[in-house]
């Protein structure tokens, strides 16, 4: 099991007026190779249960296990963690320091003691997964890059340590609508080279179709587990937690409102297209 | 109606270090209207927030010519008066937010301009009102939810007693309740009069929109009501921009041999498709 949660609790500033409980009680398990999205409003929980994960945040009551390891524990091996687990923020292209494209990639993996020889070998693949020819910008400054590709340049970084999970904080955001197709497939695409994925993200749509499994975080709890279709049916939860629907589960609600008949669980575009041309006589292509 | 915005023959160029020019806008031509909502759409690096920096005159054309309610950018003695008149709210409210308590961070603009305080503490109080956040005075900003931030990033905005908003992308880092109360705010000050110009990645916020611009490699690919734009299939393929939910469902429907009347939203669909069942 790469990812154990037990019991796990986080409270800010305990002690203060400013005291705040951020996680309250959470237990999950993650398999390997799993896509899991992560979704809950501002201030849910979200970003605190992922720095605890990745062992960003200290004092956690509970346990995180890592691929069977105790991270939390006082003699762990925090290194050993970074080399497991990579985490890309939001907005990494802000992360971006070096003078190359090259330089920045490689930095992850040299400070955790990749020999030379290796690096421009784990460059080069990771410049590969993201749609980045290696050749054509290993020189380039990354500055000189748009947004879109700056990020993609972040998360080479990244991938250029190796890591088995991934953990990814609204890694769609601010992209534009391409960008957000794009990334969601390179995420999948990486899923099926057996990296576990956790993705929080304010986007249904994108979840809906990408994401094996779907959890909802509401006031510091787990609320909601399920595949997307499991988690997307529960309309009156997600509402009452602030939460949205995928735009293909909003309008099968609407026409079950107005009598017609819809599948419960219709939460992908081709699924309400399909339903749609089955119902009306319409030639599938 | 008066216009509010004159952008002619406009071009702006980023200058690197070997003095080589980066053209971000290859020659704009765009007028808005006292009182319009205009949305402009692109993908990344289509030269959208370039613009949306010239309008307020964070920087100057490289050529051609940009007024904003008649004041020509390019003149520094103008400068001034065009924020007073075009307030912009940025992606991320952090970067924008400057005070310890709410109160102060809304009137810091209005401080900036010699308001006299009996009408800064007005101001502040309305603008507040207006974002639904009067309660939240003595608040520390920072301790805010996202969305809220944003209200408080609209409220300073709107004590400076502009003419027109410029949103770029402002919603694009809000979860989805975030997103509908800022697009909702949005909407509220248009109806009052208040001129819009609303950059974004999320077509559905383009839908109700006056008019929309779609900008492609720094130029205007096309201008036109919603509806003339998001049934441009060509158009959308080369700004490489995806129609919003309802238009690409109304579109593949057809396709498939299933007639309607154009959708831009999903109500419209939902009407049509019951009827046909």
């Amino acid at each position: 099991m790469p990812i154990t949660v037990k019991n796990l609790s986080y409270t800010y500033m305990p002690g203060t007026p400013f005291e705040h409980q951020a996680l309250k009680n959470v237990s999950f398990e993650i398999a390997d190779g799993e896509f899991v999205g992560i979704i809950g409003h501002t201030g849910s929980g979200k970003s605190t249960l992922i720095q605890v994960i990745s062992g960003l945040l200290d004092g956690a009551e509970g346990q995180v296990l890592i691929n069977g390891v105790d991270y939390m524990a006082k003699k762990a091996d925090r290194k050993q963690l970074r080399r497991t687990l990579g985490v890309v923020f939001q907005y990494p292209e802000y992360q971006l320091f070096e003078e190359t494209v090259e330089k920045d990639v490689a930095y992850g993996p040299r400070k955790m003691g990749v020999p030379e020889s290796e690096l421009a070998g784990r460059v080069r693949v990771a410049l590969e997964h993201v749609g980045i020819d290696y050749e054509l910008y290993k020189d380039k400054s990354p500055f000189s890059l748009s947004g879109g590709q700056k990020r993609k340049i972040a998360i080479a970084g990244v991938l250029a340590m190796e890591p088995s999970i991934l953990i990814l904080d609204e890694p769609i955001a601010g992209l534009d609508p391409m960008g957000r197709e794009n990334f969601m497939q390179l995420s999948r695409d990486l899923n099926e080279t057996g990296i576990t994925i956790l993705m929080i993200s304010h986007n249904m749509d994108n979840l809906a179709e990408y994401a094996g499994r779907v959890l909802a975080m509401n006031g510091g709890e787990l609320y909601l587990n399920g595949t997307p279709r499991e988690v997307f049916a529960q309309e009156e939860k997600l509402v009452a937690a602030g939460l949205d629907l995928p735009e293909a589960a909003k309008l099968a609600g609407q026409l079950r409102e107005r009598g017609m008949d819809i599948p419960r669980g219709t939460i992908r575009y081709h699924e309400i297209l399909d339903c749609l041309t089955g119902k009306l006589g319409g030639a599938k292509q | 109606m008066q216009q509010i915005l004159e952008a002619e023959a406009l071009k702006f160029a980023y200058i690197s270090e070997d003095e080589t020019y980066h053209f971000a806008l290859n020659g704009i031509d765009l007028s808005i209207r006292e009182g319009e909502f205009v949305v402009i759409l692109g993908h990344n690096g289509s030269g959208k927030s370039t613009f949306a920096r010239l309008v307020n005159a964070l920087n100057t054309p490289t050529s051609g010519r940009l007024e904003v309610a008649g004041m020509d950018t390019a003149k520094e003695e103008n400068q001034l008066s065009i924020r007073e008149t075009a307030g912009m709210v940025f992606q991320n409210p952090d970067n924008q937010l400057v005070a310890t308590v709410v109160d102060e961070e809304v009137a810091f603009g209005p401080e900036n301009l010699g308001v006299p305080r009996e009408e800064i503490l007005e101001r502040v109080q309305q603008s507040l009102e207006m974002v639904g956040m009067e309660q939240y005075q003595k608040r520390a900003p920072h301790m805010l939810s996202g969305g809220q931030k944003q209200r408080i990033a609209i409220a300073s905005t709107l004590a400076m007693h502009p003419k027109m908003i410029i949103f770029d992308e402002a919603t694009a880092m809000l979860d989805p309740k975030g997103r509908s109360d800022i697009l909702e705010i949005i909407h509220q000050l248009n109806a009052q009069g208040m001129t819009i110009l609303l950059i974004t990645h999320f077509m559905e916020e383009a839908v109700g929109a006056d008019q929309v611009v779609v900008m492609s490699n720094g130029f205007v690919l096309k201008k036109g009501t919603p509806r003339e734009i998001f049934f441009d299939e060509e158009l959308l393929q080369k700004a490489e921009l995806l129609p919003p939910f309802a238009a690409q469902l109304y579109m593949d429907l057809k396709k498939r041999g299933i007639a309607l009347n154009p959708a831009l939203t999903r109500e419209e669909l939902a009407e049509q498709l019951c009827q046909l069942q």
